[in-house]
């Protein structure tokens, strides 16, 4: 039974987010902010899960009411408007300032307003922080007007520290014989301001041959996210399908979450996409997580899960609510995100590879397909060479004959395959051979009978092998070599006679790519990678497009 | 963009290719980092330190052996470390922790609520500390809103110390060494002179990446950069000058937060600064532009205050204004040319050249000011007729709260009853800047030379090095 783990934020920052009582989990930050030669100290960022409660521990102290924790159960299922939004926010905010701006002007309403920024907000953040603050001395009696005609004289400061946005307001409140601001008595007040959550997810088509597409994005760490915007339950061209709304797990350190894409509507009668919070259900691990903690959702049906992490293993569910039940494993963890069909328990699930439970790497045992095992050597990623890009990879292709009743839905296929009937001479769904990212940093190519055939340097531990409707049909795409202090890149390549050619340009990240796993469709990979200026966790989809 | 760099696969070869070896962007396990550090603490385990950078650097250490019931993560913030989770009564009086269950000493053996209990003794008069099965209840006897900065900054230490020993003076025996139960266990202390810490391969937060640490102390900036430069050396702390000769050698420099305050220090009771006249002309009279730029080298903030931007943000409210008419009027005012002494810690080099230059800027204005070299301590400085003295105070923070409470110990400045209130602190740093009790001049940041080697430098912007999170790659040609 996991015990909720509150946060506790400075008084005045959580006196402007009054809310419920519930809990919201710590995370450690990682503001890792090295550059290559020079580095300088950055501003950390709000450490706050978005649409995660917030505990109201200070706030309630301040409302003179009892903070006690919440069970657990009341922590899985937090109000949807746990988190106000940065507007609501900020109008509270500029509403405090003004009604302290104007008690300490006496001799008149007439106000001189001059807005500036020494923050990290952007222009569009700045005037609408502008608008708010005029507005609300307009509400509270004040005219705003020339400094001239005015009674005194506010020059606002939007500014911020180490805990949040600081809007200072410096009052020169001119003599009640209109002498000139010289001789004018002035007044310094402030408010602090809380730091708005990360952006709500938008798309992010990038025109080029790698498409990044953004799908969720938050303050704390993720492991791995998998869309179920298609549960292949509902068949697509069902009008259920189209109803169906989208949804994602993600999983974390400590629990894994159920968010589902909503329509909000704003004004002027548009709407925009946001993912809701719908549930999560809380991790069990009896030990600690080693450094670098790696993780994958495998997506076995509409309704069933499974999270595979360092030495423990977890059942989850959808239906009718999310569920998980943990326990100790050392179950290989499936290379490919396949679907299995629970109706044929005969249907293979494609090869698995064992995990260190105390690092960060695999250990080198690859159980295969058909139940055997071959010993490599540990490494960080690997994929296989499918047997559509094996000639072309310079790798032999081995001819076998389909077992009968059993089928294989293997990642490196081609979509759409065909169930060869049984007897029949196909290429084996085994792959042609492998790839694998050592832990000497070194990218290596193995044949089907994992024997090195080749190697090359400069790749970074992160790859992934998808397929897609261009040149070969087949790519690997690959992180670049650096540590988790620098901005991150991915490129496509080929494999042509054992030989990687580049077949895209990069395309640029704004943090460390942390995590690279590929999809079950076999044609996407999910990308998590640290924003180095925000310090939040990002997840892209990527996908090789034709062209630039 | 990133350079990409396309390597050939050996056609039928498994040779490497004499290529760069290519970081993984996972770290690496194993190695031993080498660090140097200028201070030399002459114990990690305790408060009784003789300077501010003895302080720091056992601060550091510290940081590196033990834990906390809570800790700060990089944004500042209490987060969970041997304490789980935490609730408290209406008036935040009493706090019931839950401890982390599977939390070892670096020696294997399990850490007893009772121990935990038992450290921390330090929370002040009034307050008591209770266990019950795996909860430890803290009565503060007193709202304390703020408890867990506290304990996070500066509560006792989660420390078992050996039964023959109070605190490590010789490394002999590591049974006679303290034990924590932080990522790395001290396996030899040299006091001064050298440390060596072991990963702790129970560390409840994941063992580190580094299997050890080599600490070298009482080095100077100089034979730092050095050992920097020969590769002998991953992580040095580097004085300005040289930290400008790294850069300029492509060397990668971190640079913190400004973490430190260097001000102007008038001793108590002195006849001949006691006129507020004599002060502000000498305020009026420094060029703190010319000490930022040339003395630090361009590192770190003018200053006219105490907090720095990133810890206040109203340090603009503050602007540092050299007024040579206005100082030279205020002198005129006073008549007779004060004569003055200005006392530096003979060790401390940027000291001595902020001493002189200020010096100079304040007979440019008719104040005859010598300068004297004191004790790091500052002892005996009034005995030598010291009317003022150049002075550096660690000021971090990571909240404002935290650092008001810094400097009200380390300079006086009147404490804030209310925490959380900006706009209180900056009242009374208006009011304790405007009585010239002090003369601000810069904020200082850190300035930490890394090595080819070192991945993963990690390190908070206020100073504190998160070793456990650094792993070692290869080396580069």
């Amino acid at each position: 039974m996991r015990f909720p783990i509150p946060s506790l934020l400075g008084a005045p920052i959580l006196a402007l987010l009054l809310l419920t009582s519930t809990t919201a989990k710590l995370r450690t930050g990682d503001a890792n902010l090295v550059s290559r030669t020079v580095v300088r100290f950055q501003l950390p960022t709000e450490d706050r899960r978005l649409t995660q409660p917030v505990c109201a521990t200070t706030a309630a102290q301040a409302a003179g009411s009892a903070a006690a924790l919440p069970d657990a159960a009341s922590q899985t299922a937090p109000a949807a408007s746990a988190v106000p939004a940065a507007a609501d926010v900020w109008n509270d905010s500029a509403g405090a300032l003004a009604a302290k701006i104007l008690e300490h002007v006496t001799t008149g309403n007439a106000l001189a307003l001059s807005v500036k920024s020494i923050s990290t907000l952007g222009d569009d953040e700045v005037a609408q922080v502008r608008r708010m603050l005029r507005a609300q001395l307009r509400g509270r009696g004040a005219r705003l007007t020339a400094s001239k005609q005015a009674n005194a004289d506010v020059q606002v400061t939007l500014s911020e520290n180490s805990e949040g946005y600081l809007w200072i307001a410096e009052i020169r409140d001119h003599s009640s014989s209109g002498a000139s601001a010289a001789d004018a008595t002035s007044a310094v007040v402030m408010v602090s301001v809380a730091r708005a959550n990360p952006s709500e997810r938008h798309p992010d088509a990038e025109p080029l041959s790698i498409r990044k597409t953004r799908v969720y994005q938050q303050p704390d760490p993720m492991l791995d996210v998998a869309p179920l915007d298609n549960p292949s339950a509902v068949p697509t061209g069902s009008p259920a399908f189209a109803a169906a709304p989208a949804r994602i797990l993600v999983l974390g350190l400590e629990s894994v979450f159920l968010y589902e894409d909503v329509d909000v509507p704003e004004a002027g009668g548009k709407s925009e996409k946001q993912w809701r919070f719908k549930q999560s259900a809380p991790i069990t691990r009896t030990r600690s997580w080693p450094r670098d903690a790696r993780g994958r959702i495998i997506i076995r049906t509409a309704s069933l899960f499974d999270l595979y992490l360092p030495g423990t293993k977890c059942a989850g569910g959808l239906d009718p609510a999310l569920s998980l039940e943990c326990h100790e494993s050392d179950d290989p963890w499936p290379l490919f995100a396949v679907m299995k069909d629970d109706n044929n328990p005969r249907t293979s699930v494609g090869p698995a590879a064992y995990f260190t439970a105390d690092r960060n790497y695999f250990d080198g045992r690859v159980r295969l397909d058909d139940g055997h095992e071959v010993t490599l050597s540990p490494f960080l990623a690997i994929m296989s060479v499918p047997t559509n890009a094996a000639s072309r990879a310079g790798m032999p292709v081995t001819l076998a004959r389909v077992p009968a009743g059993v089928t294989t839905n293997n990642a490196g296929a081609k979509p759409g395959a065909t169930d060869a009937s049984a007897g029949t001479k196909v290429a084996t769904a085994d792959p042609a051979g492998w790839i694998l990212a050592g832990l000497d940093g070194r990218a290596i190519l193995l044949n089907r009978n994992a024997q090195p055939v080749a190697n090359t340097g400069g790749w970074g531990s992160q790859m992934v092998g998808l397929q897609s409707g261009c040149s070969s049909g087949w790519q690997v795409l690959t992180t670049q070599a650096g540590d988790l202090s620098e901005a991150d890149a991915v490129q496509a390549f080929e494999i042509v006679e054992r030989k990687p050619v580049p077949v895209s340009p990069p395309v640029e990240f704004s943090g460390p790519i942390t995590e690279l796993w590929p999809l079950a469709n076999g044609s996407e990979a999910i990308a998590i990678a640290r924003n180095l200026q925000t310090g939040a966790y990002e997840a892209f989809r990527l996908s090789v497009i034709c062209g630039q | 963009m990133r350079h990409f760099a396309c390597r050939l696969f050996a056609a039928s070869s498994i040779a490497c290719l004499a290529l760069a070896a290519g970081a993984a962007t996972r770290p690496h396990y194993g190695g031993t980092l080498r660090v140097e550090i200028q201070a030399k603490p002459s114990t990690p385990d305790s408060a009784d330190w003789r300077d501010a950078g003895e302080a720091q650097a056992a601060l550091k250490l510290q940081a590196l052996i033990y834990d906390r019931l809570v800790r700060l993560n990089a944004q500042g913030r209490p987060e969970a470390a041997i304490a789980l989770a935490w609730e408290h009564d209406e008036q935040a009086a009493t706090w019931r922790f839950k401890l982390r269950p599977g939390v070892k000493w670096q020696d294997g053996a399990p850490v007893a609520p009772e121990e935990v209990a038992a450290a921390l003794k330090g929370l002040g008069a009034g307050a008591s500390v209770r266990w019950s099965g795996d909860a430890l209840e803290i009565d503060a006897g007193r709202p304390s809103p703020d408890l867990l900065m506290t304990l996070a900054t500066r509560a006792d230490l989660i420390i078992r110390r050996a039964a023959s020993e109070a605190s490590p003076t010789e490394g002999g025996s590591t049974d006679a060494l303290p034990l924590g139960t932080g990522p790395f266990r001290l396996t030899r202390w040299e006091p001064g002179r050298r440390a060596v810490l072991q990963a702790n391969d129970d560390y409840w937060d994941g063992r580190p990446y580094l299997d050890s640490i080599e600490i070298q102390m009482g080095r100077s900036s100089r034979d730092e950069l050095l050992d920097l430069e020969l590769s002998n050396a991953d992580v040095v702390e580097l004085d300005p000058v040289e930290a400008r000769r790294a850069q300029q050698e492509n060397k990668k420099v971190w640079i913190s937060a400004p973490v430190e305050l260097l001000c102007l220090r008038f001793g108590p009771n002195r006849p001949a600064v006691r006129d507020a006249r004599v002060r502000q002309a000498l305020a009026d009279s420094i060029d703190r532009a010319a000490i930022q730029k040339v003395l630090l080298q361009n590192y770190g903030e003018v200053a006219a205050n105490i907090f720095p931007q990133w810890l206040s943000g109203y340090t603009f409210l503050f602007p540092a204004l050299m007024n040579l008419d206005q100082a030279r009027q205020l002198t005129a005012q006073i008549g007779a040319a004060p004569a003055l002494k200005v006392g530096y810690d003979s060790g401390d080099t940027l000291a001595r050249e902020t001493a002189d230059r200020v010096a100079v800027n304040a007979r440019e204005v008719g104040i005859a000011l010598a300068t004297a070299s004191m004790a790091a301590d500052g002892s005996r400085g009034a005995d030598r007729g010291i009317d003022l003295q150049v002075h550096r105070v660690r000021i971090d923070g990571p909240t404002l709260d935290v650092a008001a409470r810094q400097a009200a110990t380390s300079l006086g400045l009147p404490l804030i009853s209310e925490p959380g209130q900006p706009e209180r602190t900056y009242a009374a740093e208006r009011q304790f800047i405007d009585s010239l009790e002090i003369i601000p001049l810069v904020h200082i940041p850190e300035l930490v030379g890394i090595g080819p080697r070192v991945m993963n430098w990690s390190a908070t912007p206020w100073g504190s090095w998160r070793l456990e999170r650094v792993s070692l790659g290869g080396e580069k040609p």
